[in-house]
């Protein structure tokens, strides 16, 4: 009797609990209902697409061909190009948090954005903690950039930092056999002092680049050249400074910038969000420790900094 | 008939087994899995999911969970009949298949701590969870000991001996393609 009472007991309970879980998941809106706000207070869903797409840490290209994993600018191009070719998708919400990268995968990343305006997509940026440097160069091909108040952005420049080992060397009597074809093939070389000559060439190099990175400011946010290179001189703002300086739009995090991005697509409705994009086997690849090998020797590796010659749009 | 299985099983564990191994019980084999399951994913589902997840998860969701424990338990069984020999006992592995499936029947309970945790706090179901993992993994060893007449700390052993395998084997292969990757 004992046992068949406590086993109505657990029955009633187990069915209760099961009777009122359902109540409770078939009866909840408020979830559904937070979305809705999040987007904006739309009530009906569309069916059109935006795509969320990240920048997160470093911008540059890998250094081999082969591989499976491809450095983070090449997945972010790569997904770019399918997000421009495809018509569902109207907008794309670029999360930036980046100190900036190498000159050449910036400018790549920063063509594709212009080509997917082009096509008739809006861009919103949403800047992070750090949109700096190439991470701001990227933003500035979008149709508005929101940023947090504290967000460091700007640092509009180009850096090449190289070491010069020779005193180090000479200490310690070792010293670089170079045979080159040409009296700058060794340009850059930690193992002697840069002669005035090479140090004017390479300037010529970062002012090149550097006129690159100002032309892109100044006709992606539309800010005449003459007011531009007041603050064009590699300072970094708050998030609050660039706006009262016309470097970005409006302040707010990506919720702020996904109502922007709503509204500038001119959606009634609510849109589909399409995030990740990244292939399985990539998904699969991260969780494994991965690093590039360097070509470098070793014992070199170990001693001295890497002495790749590189251009970066990057803050440091 | 499974509420008073889930009695014994709290208070004679023993006597539940017998019942099961010599009554042949196998519909209870196959749908006890479908109730536990079901249980378990409702006491998720209460606390993170909303309507429409919900709605697919109980249909298409349900039907894949129960299939894959079908093809886990058909596939367990006879590595935890090896590790049970191995250890030295001596069972029959029809009557493990029919035993196996109560390491679910703990999981009734989930649904109820779900719903107490949306009223005191989520951190409630990680506890109930814990509770009933280990109220599961007790179950386990108790089947295992009277299946194949093992002490509790043999029995103990064999449950976790395939999970360890496999476990060094993974481990094993991730190192073995991280060298490789390092390699290429």
């Amino acid at each position: 009797m004992n046992k068949r009472f406590i086993s109505i007991a657990i029955l009633t309970l187990y069915t209760a609990s099961v009777l009122t879980g359902l109540w409770v998941i078939l009866g909840r809106r408020a979830r559904e209902r937070k979305e809705a706000v999040s987007l904006g207070s739309l009530v009906r869903k569309t069916g059109e697409k935006l795509a969320v797409v990240e920048i997160f840490g470093p911008i540059y290209m890998s250094q081999r061909s082969t591989g499976f994993i491809k450095a983070d600018a090449e997945r972010t191009l790569r997904r770019l190009k399918r997000i421009r070719k495809d018509p569902s998708i109207l907008g794309v919400l670029l999360k930036i948090n980046s100190p900036g990268g190498t000159v050449a995968a910036t400018q790549e990343i920063h063509a594709e954005l212009l080509k997917i305006k082009k096509s008739g997509k809006k861009v919103v940026a949403s800047l992070g903690d750090v949109a700096a440097s190439g991470g701001y160069y990227v933003a500035c091909a979008a149709d508005k950039i929101v940023a947090n108040p504290g967000t460091l952005t700007g640092s509009i420049g180009v850096i090449l930092e190289l070491w010069n080992f020779e005193t180090l060397l000479k200490k310690i009597g070792a010293k670089t056999e170079t045979i080159k074809s040409g009296a700058r093939k060794d340009i850059g070389s930690y193992a002697r002092t840069m002669t005035p000559e090479e140090r004017q060439a390479l300037q010529e190099l970062i002012d090149n680049a550097y006129g690159q990175f100002f032309q892109a400011v100044s006709e992606g946010r539309k800010i005449p050249k003459e007011k531009l290179a007041a603050f064009a001189d590699g300072s970094i703002f708050t998030g609050a400074q660039a706006k009262e300086a016309g470097l970005v739009d409006s302040l707010g995090g990506s919720e702020e910038a996904l109502e922007v991005l709503v509204k500038e697509t001119k959606i009634q409705g609510e849109p589909q969000m399409i995030e990740g994009g990244e292939e399985p086997w990539e998904r699969f690849f991260d969780l494994i420790p991965f690093q590039e090998r360097s070509r470098t020797n070793p014992l070199l590796q170990n001693l001295l900094p890497n002495q790749r010659v590189r251009f970066e749009y990057i803050l440091e | 008939m499974v509420m008073e299985l889930f009695f014994d099983l709290i208070h004679e564990p023993a006597e539940a087994f017998r019942r099961m191994r010599e009554e042949r019980r196998w519909g209870i084999s196959i749908l006890l899995p479908l109730l536990g399951l079901f249980s378990l994913t409702l006491s998720f589902l209460i606390l993170w999911a909303d309507k429409e997840m919900a709605r697919r998860f109980l249909t298409w969701g349900l039907v894949l969970l129960w299939t894959l424990w079908i093809l886990q338990w058909v596939g367990t069984t006879p590595l935890l009949h090896l590790s049970c020999e191995i250890m030295g006992g001596r069972g029959r592995v029809m009557d493990l298949l029919i035993l196996y499936p109560v390491v679910l029947l703990p999981f009734f309970l989930l649904p109820a701590f779900s719903l107490i945790s949306l009223a005191l706090g989520r951190w409630l179901f990680l506890f109930g969870f814990v509770f009933c993992s280990l109220w599961s993994m007790s179950l386990s060893v108790k089947a295992l000991r009277y299946n194949y007449a093992l002490e509790k700390e043999r029995a103990a052993g064999a449950l976790l001996l395939p999970g360890a395998f496999l476990f060094g084997i993974g481990i094993l292969s991730l190192l073995l393609s991280a060298i490789a990757f390092a390699f290429m």
